[in-house]
């Protein structure tokens, strides 16, 4: 898939729940200076260091 | 009766637990969830012991905690129909008295003592039978049978069981210990 390990949907979807679970309090994995949930589960997401895998379901025929 | 169960349930972790260990969390979230539970066919979940395996977590949509499929160990009460129980007499009332057997109180009805009238007295909470002078009062220790069963999932303490002593075997220990006692001298009369 283009080298792309997910796709723009599977990563707002993994961003979103990743923001969610840090403004519940989840503890934060990266060092940031940034105080918003959304800004940091994104920046999480750039490094990759987010504990959170997609699972495909595969089109039947 | 008291069984060893292993039983599958789903367990939320919220997100300010995902700094800890997992499985402390797991047995945590077990623990709050499901004990004092009241089910039908399981009984009352008394103790959640340990979390054998621990599935894969899943993230709902619009909540941020993770959810678990866990198989754990449990300890459960159920009170069986026909089971022999003892216990404590915890309180008696105009029309019975209330037998504590662990988890669940049961409920002894005035008619289900002995096989004589009883009588309630109600300045030294007690009841009274007519002819023998047996007394129950409250802390006395009873064997009883479970012939009644009715659990609330919703109000476990509206959960009902009734009991009875009126079967040979049954009652208060002392008057059993009293019976026993008897049937020996008798028995040693008869081989003099």
């Amino acid at each position: 898939m283009k080298g792309e390990k997910y796709t723009r949907y599977e990563r707002a979807r993994i961003v979103g729940a990743r923001a969610l679970q840090i403004f519940m309090g989840a503890p934060v994995f990266i060092d940031t200076v940034s105080m918003d949930p959304l800004e940091i589960a994104l920046e999480e997401m750039k490094l990759g260091v987010i504990p959170i895998t997609v699972k495909r379901a595969i089109a039947k025929r | 009766m008291y069984k060893r169960m292993k039983l599958e349930g789903i367990v939320r972790i919220p997100p300010d637990q995902m700094g800890n260990p997992l499985e402390e969390a797991v047995e945590l979230a077990l623990r709050n969830k499901y004990e004092a539970v009241v089910d039908k066919t399981l009984g009352t979940i008394v103790a959640v012991l340990s979390a054998d395996r621990i599935g894969e977590g899943r993230i709902l949509a619009g909540d941020g905690a993770v959810y678990y499929d866990v198989d754990f160990e449990a300890v459960v009460f159920k009170p069986e129909m026909q089971e022999i129980i003892e216990g404590e007499v915890v309180e008696i009332v105009k029309f019975g008295a209330f037998l504590s057997m662990g988890p669940f109180d049961g409920l002894l009805h005035v008619s289900q003592i002995t096989n004589e009238y009883i009588s309630y007295d109600e300045k030294n909470a007690r009841l009274v039978s007519k002819e023998s002078n047996k007394a129950l009062g409250e802390g006395e220790k009873v064997r009883a049978r479970v012939i009644a069963v009715s659990l609330n999932e919703k109000e476990p303490r509206e959960s009902k069981i009734g009991l009875t002593m009126r079967q040979t075997g049954l009652g208060k220990l002392d008057w059993l210990d009293a019976v026993q006692k008897a049937e020996s001298k008798s028995a040693e009369a008869e081989a003099k």
